[in-house]
């Protein structure tokens, strides 16, 4: 069994589906590849932007989601705490 | 607070022991490593500068098992090493191979599988991950069986789960056969069967302490691996050492080549597949299906859920799986890089019109093992590519574009040969993804060891009781692998979609639904691979009355349902006997060509099987009595 000193206030409490980070995964992970050809009419970094986007862009753009949505429920569980 | 810091109530191993266990496996990488380059350097035979290249991985692999088995990083672990743990375990070896191959394939569509299991991860982190943490499972078997009693459920999820982890194994078991055979030139099978040997050592000698955190420390070997090789190309051809950013030069220079190919007539039309031009060999709903199947079947993949994500604080569960996400980021922005570079290096070749006789030797390296194929024979010799190229009659004294077949699963091994780098370089591409893959092999293994309901923990009877069982599966799976039945990007994805079909809505609900019961996951788990199989037997065996009775909702459209009722017309008026039968042939050609929903096919079937399993769930535990309140935690 878990350790009873694992156990946070967040443990041991409802938690919310993050439902703005998961529209935004959705929305990077299956939106832009769809409009990637229109995307492509622009450049960044010298790459095609839908090219770019499906390649690395959404990759590293899905992994600042993670982040924010991980800093919010830090936030959230320190406003808990105090 | 920074999110690689110490998080509350997590265990973390030793700073000293840790230590020593990194310190201990990087010297002995490090050592067996550079005295096999220094050997093959000095002259040694290049069999037996490969064989040792092979040894050094089998005993990486070895080496990471003991720490395993010792515990030397402890049983859980802090962020940063819980990310690499699972960055390494999603790409299992067997996807380091196949990814940068999808896409020098497919170009842009192979793009797909990085964007998936990067989703997957991300997934994982939001809704999967902090609940199963928070609910003091050990397992996802073990979530599954406390959440939903019975034997039912059971007896499906093991059922789905050995199906999808021995699928896994098969990918694995593919890609140490392909390096097995290029390192010692043997046979796929021979290299395949002492593959499967060496998994099983490796399960063995980790003994009860099967999931821990140690395959972790084979991350970095897995990214120098990739990102050295690409590093130097970037720096040599285009003067930029960053591979994700230099690889663009050679994005354009690629498209320029290939429309000089077609211009010079080197290149079929019908042939390319241009990197950056979107669903040229797949369509929009095809790819929507296997990011989405990547995603949800990575989410809830069983060998995922292990030491590093159960039995700890939520907060610590999701930063492990933000951590693997960003190791997983890290090492896939590579792969389009080693794609191109490795297809910009094959197509100078062919508009430099080089003579059969002056073709580079890993032409004949890896055709001899029958991974490169010239005008549709191995390319085992000049003198054998000539009479097979001479055969077609159409070719010249040098190859085109079309002639020229080099098996996907194999560009990532072979693109230090291919843009003429140092071989060493290959042979550390082939270690860090023959250990990865004899590592990992651990993680499908304990899945399906724990579905069964073996504790590995729990004594010598046990234990040798999973030993038993990992062998049976390693044989299978060894003996599927050597079929060599599809390529090793197919066989994963689909270990994925079937998790993703059969697992997601149950794994889901289990966590956030309270409302669901052992019904209603049954009927989840059911009608998500009965869905997946199903549509996929009537799309093949079924055609005709398939698109017969749901010709309205085909991709065909109306000169699809036009030609198909011209047929079925030849079909009813044919005489019977052979001319009715070849009728019936052509008949079921075209419906197969048309008999879809929406253009749904193949993987990408999981955008059906997915929202049933869903719908099927919450109706029947709807319709069913409640759980009892002590099965819905958390």
């Amino acid at each position: 069994m878990r350790d009873q000193s694992q156990t946070s206030v967040e443990d041991a409490r409802p938690a919310r589906l993050p439902v703005v980070a998961l529209l935004l995964l959705a929305l990077l992970a299956l939106g832009v590849p769809l409009i990637s050809p229109a995307l492509n009419l622009v450049d960044v970094f010298a790459f095609p932007l839908g090219y770019f986007m499906v390649a690395q862009g959404s990759l590293i753009a899905l992994m600042l989601v993670g982040i924010a949505s991980a800093r919010w429920q830090d936030r959230r569980r320190r406003a808990t705490d105090t | 607070m920074p999110l690689d810091a110490p998080l509350d109530g997590e265990a973390v191993g030793t700073g000293a022991s840790s230590g020593v266990a990194v310190s201990g496996w990087f010297a002995l990488a490090a050592l067996g490593f550079t005295g096999v380059a220094l050997l093959a350097g000095l002259g040694a035979s290049m069999t037996w500068g490969d064989g040792g290249y092979w040894a050094v991985a089998i005993a990486v692999a070895g080496a990471v098992a003991l720490a395993a088995s010792l515990r030397w990083l402890g049983g859980g672990a802090a962020p940063v090493a819980g990310g690499m743990s699972v960055a390494t375990d999603t790409l299992a070896g067997a996807l380091v191979l196949a990814v940068p191959g999808a896409i020098f394939a497919l170009g842009y569509d192979g793009l797909a599988y990085a964007l998936g299991l990067c989703a997957g991860i991300l997934l994982m982190q939001l809704v999967a991950a902090p609940r199963f943490a928070q609910s003091g499972a050990g397992s996802l078997p073990e979530l599954i069986t406390q959440r939903f009693p019975g034997r039912v459920v059971g007896v499906l999820s093991l059922a789905i789960i050995t199906v999808s982890m021995t699928a896994l194994l098969v990918a694995g078991l593919t890609a140490a056969g392909i390096v097995g055979m290029r390192l010692l030139g043997v046979d796929f099978v021979t290299a395949t069967a002492a593959a499967a040997c060496a998994a099983l050592a490796c399960f063995v000698v980790r003994g009860g302490h099967a999931q821990s955190t140690s395959n972790g420390l084979l991350f970095p070997l897995l990214l120098a691996a990739l990102l050295v090789p690409l590093v130097i190309l970037s720096a040599q051809w285009y003067g930029l050492p960053v591979p994700e950013l230099a690889y663009s030069n050679s994005l354009w220079q690629l498209q320029g080549i290939e429309e000089n190919l077609l211009e010079q007539e080197l290149a079929d039309p019908a042939f390319m597949r241009p990197m950056m031009t979107a669903f040229v060999s797949m369509s929009p709903v095809s790819f929507a299906g296997i990011v989405l199947g990547l995603a949800t079947g990575i989410a809830v993949l069983p060998s995922l859920y292990s030491a590093p994500l159960a039995r700890t604080s939520a907060r610590n569960a999701r930063h492990v799986a933000l951590w693997g996400l960003g190791f997983t980021v890290l090492f896939l922005t590579l792969a389009p890089a080693a794609a191109t570079y490795a297809r910009q290096a094959i197509a100078t070749l062919i508009s430099d019109r080089i003579a059969f006789t002056q073709l580079p030797a890993w032409v004949f390296t890896y055709g001899k093992l029958g991974l490169v194929h010239a005008c549709g024979h191995a390319a085992t010799s000049a003198a054998a590519i000539a009479q097979a190229c001479a055969a077609l009659g159409d070719a010249g004294t040098s190859l085109r574009l079309q002639d020229l077949a080099v098996d996907p699963d194999v560009i990532a091994l072979a693109l230090p040969e291919i843009a003429g780098l140092n071989g060493m370089l290959m042979g550390l591409v082939a270690v860090a993804v023959l250990a990865t893959v004899l590592a990992t092999a651990n993680a499908p293994l304990g899945g399906i060891v724990k579905s069964l309901g073996i504790g590995v923990d729990s004594g010598r009877g046990e234990r040798l009781g999973s030993y038993a069982v990992a062998a049976v599966v390693l044989a299978a799976s060894a003996v599927l692998a050597s079929l060599r039945a599809a390529s090793i990007i197919d066989i994963a994805t689909w270990a994925a979609v079937i998790a993703a079909a059969g697992l997601f809505p149950v794994v889901i609900c289990a966590l956030w639904f309270r409302r669901a019961n052992s019904w209603g996951a049954a009927a989840g788990m059911i009608t998500g691979v009965g869905v997946l199989i199903g549509y996929l037997i009537a799309q093949r065996h079924f055609a005709v009355p398939l698109f017969e009775t749901t010709a309205a909702l085909s991709s065909g459209g109306a000169s699809g349902l036009e030609y198909f009722t011209e047929l079925q017309d030849a079909w009813a008026a044919a005489d019977p006997g052979p001319a009715k039968d070849a009728a019936w042939a052509a008949l079921d050609v075209h419906a197969q060509s048309v008999a879809d929903w929406w253009g749904i096919r193949g993987l990408a079937t999981v955008l059906l099987a997915l929202p049933a399993g869903f719908l099927a769930l919450v109706l029947v535990s709807l319709v069913t009595p409640a759980p009892r309140r002590m099965e819905t935690a958390p």
